[in-house]
C-alpha cells in the first residue's frame, strides 16, 4: 500500500505542476484570443456578409 | 464535482481515471486515431461524417441518438449545481435544492437564448480563469487542513487496500480500468462531439495531432485535481467521524466537496470558488444546450422537414428547443433517483450514443466494406447501454438478487460496445451497400 501511496503522491505533484503551467498559459493566450474576437465582432458587417453573431 | 465524488468514494485508486485519460489522449495525439481521418474528411460534426459515409438516414438516426444521450447526460448537471450551491452556503432545507435548481436553469436558458455563441466564448474564458486559480488556492488550503498522512489514514481505514490499488477487485478492478480508459480517455477526446469539433476546426492534421498531444495534460488534471479535493474531504470528515454515514449515499458524497470547502476556506476564497463553480455551471450548460439543440435542428428536424428552412426559422427552432430542454432538465433533476456515482451516470447515459458511434466511426473510417445497414444496427445497439442505469435494472428485474451478480456499468458499457462492433461487421457483411453506392463513395 505504501508503494501505491508514494506513486499517487508523485502523480498528484506532477498534476499540480502541470495544471499550474496550463492555467497560466491558457489565461494569457485566451485573453489575447478573446480581445481579437471582440474586436472582430465589433466591426460593422459588410453589406454582403452577415455578422458571426447574427 | 463528479470527479471529486469519485475521489471521495474510491480513495487514491480513483486517481487512475485521470492518469489513464491523459495517457489515452496523448496516444490519440501521437497516432491521430479517428481524429485525423475526420479532419481529412473535411466535416465539422460527426453526423456530417455519417451522411458523407453512409447517407442521410444514418445522419438523422445518429443525430437523434446523440441528442438523446447528450440531454440525458447533462440531466444531472443541474442537480450537481443545486447541491453545490446549497452545501457551500449551508442551506440545509432539502427543498432548497429544487429552488436553487429552478433559479439556475432559468438564468442559463435565458442568457443562452439571448446571448448565443459570443456568450459561450466569454463565459468559457471567465470560467476557466476563475475556476483554475480558485482550484489551485483550494488545493493549498485543503492539503493544509488534512495533511498527506491524514489522507492515507482515511483511505486505509475506509477503503482498505482497494483504496490504493485500482486493480483490486474489491474496489475498481480491471474491468472498470478498461471502461474508464475507453470512456474518460478515448471517447471523451476522440468521439464526444464537443471534443471532436476542436479537431474538425483545426487548421490541418499536424495541428490536430499537436492539439491532442498537449490536451492530454488537461485531460489528466481535470480529473486528478478535483479528485485530490475529494480525497481531502474524505480525510477531513473521517477525522471528525462523519464519513461512515455518508460514503454510500450518492447525494451526500456529491455534497461532500462543497461542504468541506465551506468549512476550510476563508471568507473571500469561498466566494471565489462559488463564483468559479457557477461560471463553470453556466458555461457547461450553455455549450451543451447550444450543441444538442443545434444537432437536433440541423441533423434531425431540418433534414426530415425537407431541408428548405431559412436561417431565421432554424434559429427560432434552436431557441425553442433550448427552452424545452431547460424545462426537461429541471423535471429530470427533481424526478430521477440518483443511485450511482455521477461519473458512472455520465458514462452510462453517454454510452447510448458513443458505444454505437465508436463502432460506426472506426469501421466507417478504417473499413471500406462498412455498410449503411451495419451503421444502423450499431447505432441502435447503443440503446442497450440504458441497462447500466440502476432504475432501469430494477424495472427489468436485472438486480443482483435475480442475476446472482451485479450488472456493473463497466460490464454493460463494454458489452454494448463489443456488441455494436459485432453488429457493424455482421450487418456490413450480410447487407453490403450496393455497387452504385460504393462507387459513389
Amino acid at each position: 500500500m505504501h508503494g501505491w501511496a508514494t506513486f499517487w503522491a508523485g502523480v498528484i505533484i506532477v498534476s499540480l505542476a502541470a495544471f499550474t503551467g496550463l492555467a497560466i498559459v491558457v489565461t494569457i493566450g485566451g485573453w489575447r484570443d478573446l480581445l481579437a474576437l471582440l474586436r472582430h465582432d465589433s466591426k460593422p458587417a459588410k453589406p454582403d456578409r452577415k455578422s458571426l453573431t447574427d | 464535482m463528479y470527479a471529486a465524488q469519485k475521489g471521495f468514494t474510491g480513495g487514491l485508486a480513483a486517481l487512475h481515471i485521470g492518469l489513464i485519460a491523459g495517457a489515452v489522449c496523448f496516444l490519440v495525439g501521437v497516432t491521430g486515431f479517428i481524429v485525423v481521418p475526420l479532419r481529412e474528411a473535411g466535416v465539422m460534426t460527426i453526423p456530417e461524417f455519417y451522411a458523407l459515409r453512409f447517407g442521410p438516414g444514418v445522419r438523422i438516426l445518429g443525430g437523434l441518438l446523440l441528442s438523446i444521450a447528450g440531454i440525458l447526460n447533462m440531466g444531472m448537471f443541474l442537480k450537481a449545481g443545486g447541491i453545490f450551491v446549497t452545501a457551500l452556503t449551508g442551506l440545509n432545507d432539502p427543498a432548497a435544492v429544487n429552488v436553487v435548481m429552478a433559479i439556475l436553469i432559468s438564468l442559463v436558458v435565458l442568457y443562452t437564448i439571448l446571448g448565443g455563441m459570443v456568450s459561450v466564448v466569454i463565459t468559457d474564458y471567465i470560467q476557466f480563469v476563475v475556476l483554475s486559480f480558485g482550484l489551485l488556492v483550494s488545493c493549498v488550503y485543503a492539503i493544509r487542513a488534512v495533511s498527506w498522512q491524514g489522507i492515507i489514514t482515511a483511505v486505509e481505514s475506509i477503503h482498505g487496500a482497494a483504496g490504493f490499488n485500482p486493480l483490486d477487485g474489491d474496489g475498481f478492478g480491471v474491468g472498470y480500468l478498461i471502461w474508464m480508459g475507453f470512456v474518460a480517455g478515448l471517447i471523451s477526446c476522440a468521439v464526444w462531439p464537443t471534443a471532436v469539433m476542436r479537431a474538425c476546426a483545426a487548421e490541418n492534421t499536424q495541428v490536430v495531432k499537436r492539439l491532442y498531444t498537449w490536451s492530454s495534460i488537461g485531460f489528466m488534471t481535470r480529473f486528478i485535481i478535483p479528485q485530490l479535493l475529494g480525497l481531502c474531504a474524505l480525510a477531513y470528515f473521517h477525522a471528525s467521524n462523519q464519513v461512515a454515514v455518508s460514503v454510500n449515499n450518492h447525494d451526500m458524497t456529491l455534497a461532500a466537496l462543497p461542504a468541506f470547502l465551506a468549512q476550510i476556506l476563508p471568507v473571500g476564497v469561498i466566494g471565489l470558488i462559488g463564483a468559479g463553480m457557477l461560471a463553470a455551471f453556466m458555461s457547461t450548460h450553455d455549450s451543451y444546450l447550444l450543441c444538442w439543440s443545434s444537432v437536433l435542428v440541423e441533423d434531425v428536424i431540418h433534414p426530415v422537414a425537407g431541408g428548405q428552412w431559412s436561417t431565421r426559422t432554424r434559429l427560432f427552432m434552436v431557441r425553442t428547443l433550448i427552452l424545452l430542454i431547460g424545462i426537461f432538465l429541471y423535471v429530470w433533476s427533481v424526478w430521477y433517483p440518483m443511485r450511482q456515482d455521477m461519473l458512472d451516470y455520465l458514462a452510462v447515459s453517454g454510452a447510448i450514443y458513443f458505444t454505437g458511434a465508436f463502432a460506426v466511426l472506426v469501421f466507417g473510417i478504417y473499413w471500406k466494406r462498412a455498410s449503411t445497414m451495419g451503421a444502423y444496427l450499431a447505432l441502435l445497439c447503443g440503446l442497450l447501454a440504458l441497462l447500466g442505469l440502476p432504475p432501469v435494472q430494477e424495472l427489468l428485474g436485472l438486480t443482483q438478487d435475480n442475476l446472482g451478480f451485479r450488472l456493473t456499468e463497466a460490464c454493460v458499457g463494454l458489452g454494448t460496445t463489443t456488441l455494436a462492433m459485432v453488429l457493424m461487421v455482421a450487418g456490413s457483411l450480410l447487407f453490403p451497400d450496393s455497387t452504385r453506392e460504393l462507387q459513389k463513395d
